[in-house]
């Protein structure tokens, strides 16, 4: 599974507007909400803040993957973006968070989710395409490092 | 009734010959720890801090209480002081990583000796202008300058304070750290009120000399016994926590012996002696926090048979303008001018200033100037008594309340508490750690063939509403669960994304 299969370019924000947690993840729930396929955007945002409050999704290293299995969207969606001056996320390194991944799903496709979910760990831990994703200026060129990076990894992101 | 059987007690306790009066003492004091004990949930419960429980029960069982226990031997105060605030320090540190000390090194150490000094300053120009001498009002000033690693402990993690952690990291860190300053302090004012000029100017280069000796030792004593702990074979694992425990006995004496802060050397050891991998974690962990309790629990019942209550009213008006004018001037504006100046958001530094616990530290300070025979020592005893019920009491009692009210309250839920304890005599590769399944994490609702776990990683095992369910690749994970899984380290951060967040002494 290709994370570009599922990311359109016009679900990256590059720069977000936040400068804290919850606005953060609002912010990138609302640019899905644009999407026929979340159908109820308060309870997608409200899913999301309860899985932050079992344990904080920053995951280290700068980055951050808030997630959710909610009814309030129709399949798998994912948003991105980045934040800049990087943000506070109770990360479990207590690194501040610049780049955020939203990832969500109906419940009943929780296999899609979870391999998703660990997709995007395994592809953010490559710490030199970290840095290249924090050099893009725009969203364009933040999807095509994704698109490219995917491509030369040759095994696709399963 | 009641009376009839404590004047029997009493008698018996002066009178009788020896076994039965080691046995009535016992006794005593058996039943007061028993209340204590069973009472403290209540008492959490009211919001009260357990340690006034247990100062009542022990003015209870003293001279003019029930109990009849005359005991005014304040070598003895000092020594059993501090042997339980070793206890205390100790267990703080076992359960505080090297990392989580890094986080708050900067203001926890401003706070413990530029605050410290600030708050007994402004403590002692208090109680100058509440007409006491020059001499006791510095006294008072350094006495309870420090705050207490004992109440915070009780009050943050018992009280289930559900507290930012880095703010709840920091006030414990400052607690720890702190105590030495206000021990050289009140030395130090002690030097300067028997006139030993010379000693005076050593004393105030001899503060950071201390520290620097104390926290040297303190690591690397913590160091060395993580290492033979880890190498050593012990004959059974019973005699692990006695392992650590001496480690903890030589720490602070080593240090205190070379000139250092004994203080700061046995918690820095509790920090380093402890890792993810140490072998008999979880057991280290739990007979430490016993021993914990029972040294914060003997040492305010003390405290409490100690006191006595006529005394205390000839000193109540001043000891009740101290302590307040501290709660509410002192503290917080030493706390503002240690944290402000970091850019320590405002909210947060008035927090810390509301949330200066006092406890055990000041009443063992109190016994220095009794045991060197100052004039008016035992009115600074009783006072201090009224300084530190007033400064528990009031923010103890309302921290809760105070986290919630000004927002401070952590995102996230306290850690849920394991029900299946594994334990390694062995330090392991691996690293393996159980997780209560809520319905929001990823992995509710998936079958185990559907997490896609790295090679290197599995599910052992599942204990669902008390049965042990084994894992196959059709189980499917439900809320509720409590899931046992290893993984290499490095796969940690993927596993609590999965999973969320790991459950308490679960696996060590």
């Amino acid at each position: 599974m290709r994370i570009t299969d599922i990311l359109q370019p016009k679900d990256v924000l590059v720069p977000m507007m936040a400068t804290e947690k919850k606005a953060a993840i609002k912010e990138l729930v609302d640019l899905l909400a644009k999407s026929p396929d979340v159908k109820d955007p308060e309870l997608l945002l409200a899913s999301v803040l309860e899985r932050e409050s079992t344990r904080t999704t920053g995951v280290g290293h700068g980055l951050a993957i808030p997630h959710s299995k909610c009814a309030g969207v129709k399949k798998l969606l994912v948003a991105m973006g980045r934040v800049n001056p990087p943000i506070n996320f109770n990360s479990i390194d207590d690194q501040p968070v610049s780049i955020i991944v939203l990832l969500v799903s109906p419940p009943e496709q929780t296999a899609a989710h979870i391999q998703c979910l660990a997709g995007v760990s395994r592809l953010m831990t490559i710490e030199g395409f970290r840095n290249t994703l924090l050099k893009c200026q725009t969203a364009a060129e933040f999807y095509a490092a994704i698109a490219d990076r995917e491509k030369a990894l040759e095994t696709p992101v399963k | 009734m009641f009376a009839i059987l404590t004047q029997f007690l009493t008698a018996a306790a002066s009178t009788l010959l020896e076994p039965a009066a080691t046995a009535v003492l016992l006794i005593i004091f058996g039943v007061l720890i028993l209340i204590a004990v069973l009472s403290s949930r209540a008492m959490n419960r009211l919001g009260v801090p357990t340690v006034l429980l247990l100062l009542v029960l022990g003015m209870l069982g003293g001279t003019q209480g029930f109990g009849g226990i005359w005991f005014h031997n304040y070598h003895f105060a000092y020594r059993l002081g501090t042997i339980a605030l070793i206890l205390i320090l100790f267990e703080g540190g076992f359960n505080t990583s090297p990392a989580e000390v890094r986080t708050v090194l900067w203001p926890a150490a401003l706070l413990a000796t530029l605050g410290v000094v600030l708050s007994a300053a402004l403590t002692a120009l208090v109680a100058l202008f509440c007409g006491l001498s020059m001499h006791e009002s510095m006294l008072i000033g350094a006495i309870v300058s420090s705050t207490d690693a004992a109440a915070v402990f009780s009050v943050l993690r018992a009280g289930k304070v559900n507290l930012r952690p880095r703010l709840s990291r920091l006030i414990e860190i400052e607690s720890c750290f702190n105590d030495p300053t206000a021990v050289m302090l009140t030395t130090l004012v002690i030097a300067i009120i028997e006139n030993h000029k010379e000693s005076v100017g050593w004393l105030l280069v001899n503060i950071p000399i201390q520290l620097i000796i104390g926290a040297a030792g303190g690591i690397i004593i913590g160091l060395a016994a993580r290492y033979v702990l880890r190498k050593a074979t012990l004959s059974t694992s019973g005699l692990a926590p006695v392992f650590t425990l001496a480690a903890a006995m030589v720490s602070y004496s080593g240090a205190t012996l070379i000139n250092g802060s004994g203080f700061l050397a046995v918690y820095l050891t509790g920090v380093f002696l402890n890792s993810p991998s140490l072998p008999y974690r979880s057991g280290l962990t739990r007979v430490h926090a016993a021993l914990g309790w029972l040294a914060q629990i003997s040492m305010f019942l003390m405290l409490g048979v100690m006191v006595l209550p006529s005394e205390l009213l000839h000193v109540a008006w001043v000891g009740l303008a101290i302590a307040v004018l501290l709660a509410l001037i002192a503290r917080p504006l030493a706390v503002a001018a240690c944290l402000l100046p970091l850019r320590f958001p405002i909210k947060e530094t008035a927090f810390v200033g509301w949330v200066g616990l006092r406890g055990a530290v000041p009443v063992i300070l109190a016994t220095f100037p009794l045991m060197a025979h100052l004039p008016g020592a035992e009115k600074i005893f009783n006072i201090v008594f009224f300084v530190v019920v007033i400064n528990t009491l009031f923010p103890g009692s309302t921290i809760r309340w105070v986290t919630r009210r000004m927002g401070l309250a952590s995102d996230e839920k306290p850690a849920p508490e394991a029900v299946l304890e594994i334990n390694s005599p062995r330090p392991l590769k691996s690293e393996m750690r159980s997780f209560l399944i809520e319905k929001s994490v990823a992995v509710c609702g998936a079958t185990l063939a559907d997490l896609a776990l790295p090679s290197s990683a599995a599910v052992m095992l599942i204990v669902r509403d008390g049965n042990l369910v084994a894992p196959r690749g059709k189980t499917v994970l439900e809320a509720g669960d409590h899931v046992y899984l290893f993984f290499d380290q490095a796969d940690r951060p993927l596993m609590e994304l999965l999973f969320g967040r790991s459950e308490e002494g679960g696996v060590g």
